[in-house]
């Protein structure tokens, strides 16, 4: 029985061979149908944690399993119909429609020379009616608004049909309504049944919707485990260097740093 | 909610509607003329007089089927560069490319003796180096944003090699090389041949099979690398197919035809606000459109005056207006 949809173990990573790691020993397990939060300061090495997953970036060291299977055992292809990624900051040049633009998720599916076909239409229809904008499928991806485009890439990504969905940021360019209705989105495809991984600025997104964080500082794991034991005071001060005040409202952390300056 | 929309009915209709223009202008062009009298040729006349005759089957058929691969060429590879470089205010012309190839052919007929297939080869090769010198140039400039860097990458590129053509045409013997470097730059039909059509064919065809094969994936390799990736997509390899196959077609034909302007740039913009966006239908648009307006242009030029009217002149005149009132509307496709 399979209990951790992913898993790290000592993995290292550097962009250039004179560079510094960028991540250094990192390990995590990562529960299946967890929403687990990366957190930490700028350069901390939560996207290049992202990015390692993917198999986009080449650990030096480390492993990492994906379902109980070394990822590097997979190939390109089945990787993203495991994994799907929503990018921190997708940009759409041509005036795809929605639907259009959700039926890329079906890549993995097809060959070279294919065309989607109907039923790789109806898994992205399902796709736009599971995250809510099945009435946007006619409109163009860049005429819509920030929380409207963030939601069509993360059916985008659902098209894929992927058992774990990877968010950089998801809401960092999002007011508080927008950021809200895609949070609540990524809660309601944990109900269905997938594991989530999210990176976050917002501490407060992520005592929101995770069960799981990662608080991640210089390349390094400084803590890991259920929200209400890694979400404390001392913690989450050493991770950003700032005083930091961990408060519980409606038996939920609440994180503040209203310290004057 | 299942199957087509209302809009990609609307789209199949328009490209069923498009491949109908092509054919039904590819007819008419062969009675359109200046023989025996100016503009129209009837059925008759052609019947009766073996001069006619002749004139429909050898000169005006090779050159009306020229100038509607010419103008597929030209649509299909503009909306490769625009998909590929994520960059709506790009073609062959804007890149590198065509200054690269008519470089390539002016050079080949100097001093490389100007055979045919020297002067293709040696288009194809200076429009792919045209094309890469561009690109590396367009990832380093330390200015604006990259649809704009690789647009001024492209001038710059373009001056580089319309100064080294400049500097052939002074070198070039004035009676037998002149001539026809001049006519590479004027652009023009006029000396299309059933030979040249099929010369070029065996290049044309299949590189345009193979783009319109893999026409779905440029709406993939519009994405960033991140996204195409995370799709399970090898996009710089698919990019480098895409690009040589619409080098190579652009080369071939530019090498028979001299550099018709601004179709490149203009055709996939007017197909994507015709047939939509998705390259899956808009890459099909940009063939038939370009072909339509090619060999719409080129029936101008050869009839409309007594003397010919250089073909590249038509079609940048032409390009520039529809190019200026296409930025100046909205949903022009420029958005970022």
């Amino acid at each position: 029985m399979i209990r951790n949809a992913i898993e790290i173990r000592d993995v290292s990573f550097r962009y250039t061979p004179d560079a510094p790691l960028a991540l250094d020993k990192v390990s995590a397990e990562i529960p299946l149908g967890s929403i687990t939060a990366i957190l930490g300061p700028n350069g901390s090495g939560k996207s290049t944690l992202m990015h390692v997953l993917l198999g986009l970036l080449e650990p030096e060291g480390g492993q990492i399993r994906l379902a109980g299977r070394d990822q590097q055992r997979y190939s390109r292809r089945e990787l993203s119909q495991t994994m799907g990624l929503v990018p921190q900051d997708e940009h759409v040049t041509f005036e795809l429609s929605v639907l259009e633009y959700a039926l890329l998720g079906r890549t993995p599916y097809l060959s070279l020379l294919a065309l989607p076909r109907e039923e790789d239409r109806q898994v992205a229809w399902a796709a736009l009616e599971s995250v809510g904008i099945a009435n946007l499928a006619p409109r163009a991806v860049p005429g819509l608004s920030g929380g409207e485009k963030q939601l069509a890439t993360v059916a985008r990504a659902l098209t894929q049909t992927p058992q774990v969905m990877l968010l950089d940021e998801p809401t960092s360019h999002l007011d508080l309504g927008n950021a809200r209705r895609v949070l609540r989105v990524l809660r309601s495809l944990r109900q269905e049944g997938r594991t989530i991984v999210l990176t976050t600025h917002d501490p407060n997104a992520a005592t929101a919707i995770a069960t799981d964080v990662l608080l991640m500082r210089q390349g390094r794991v400084i803590a890991h485990g259920p929200v209400d034991e890694v979400m404390t005071s001392e913690q989450l001060s050493a991770t950003y260097d700032v005083p930091v005040q961990v408060i519980r409202v409606q038996d939920r952390p609440l994180v503040l740093t209203h310290e004057p300056f | 909610m299942q199957g087509l929309s209302v809009q990609e009915h609307q789209s199949r209709r328009r490209l069923v509607f498009l491949m109908g223009g092509v054919l039904v202008l590819l007819m008419l062009s062969l009675f359109i003329g200046r023989y025996p009298r100016p503009y129209w040729t009837s059925l008759s006349v052609i019947q009766q007089d073996p001069l006619a005759q002749r004139l429909v089957l050898n000169l005006r058929l090779p050159r009306i089927l020229g100038a509607v691969m010419v103008g597929m060429v030209l649509g299909a590879s503009g909306m490769s560069f625009q998909m590929v470089f994520r960059n709506p205010l790009v073609d062959s012309g804007f890149l590198g490319v065509s200054a690269g190839a008519s470089f390539g052919a002016s050079l080949a007929i100097v001093a490389l003796g100007g055979r045919p297939w020297v002067i293709q080869i040696s288009a194809a090769a200076f429009g792919s180096l045209g094309l890469a010198s561009s690109y590396l140039l367009g990832t380093r400039i330390r200015y604006g944003d990259w649809v704009l860097r690789l647009v001024l990458a492209g001038i710059a590129v373009s001056a580089l090699y319309s100064s080294g053509t400049s500097l052939l045409k002074y070198a070039a013997d004035p009676l037998r090389q002149l001539p026809d470097i001049t006519f590479w730059l004027l652009g023009g039909l006029w000396s299309l041949t059933w030979r040249d059509v099929l010369q070029i064919a065996p290049v044309v065809l299949p590189s345009l099979l193979l783009i319109f094969l893999l026409r779905w994936r440029l709406n993939l390799l519009s994405m960033r690398d991140e996204t195409a990736h995370s799709l399970g997509v090898s996009a710089g390899g698919e990019r480098m197919v895409l690009l040589l196959a619409a080098v190579a077609a652009t080369a071939a034909v530019v090498s028979k035809t001299g550099l018709i302007g601004w179709v490149g740039l203009i055709v996939p913009h007017i197909a994507r606000r015709w047939v939509g966006a998705d390259a899956q239908r808009a890459l099909p648009g940009a063939m038939l459109i370009g072909g339509l307006f090619v060999l719409a242009c080129d029936n101008v030029a050869r009839a409309a005056l007594t003397g010919e009217i250089p073909l590249g002149i038509l079609t940048s005149l032409l390009g520039a207006a529809i190019f200026m009132a296409l930025m100046m509307r909205d949903r022009a496709g420029m958005r970022r």
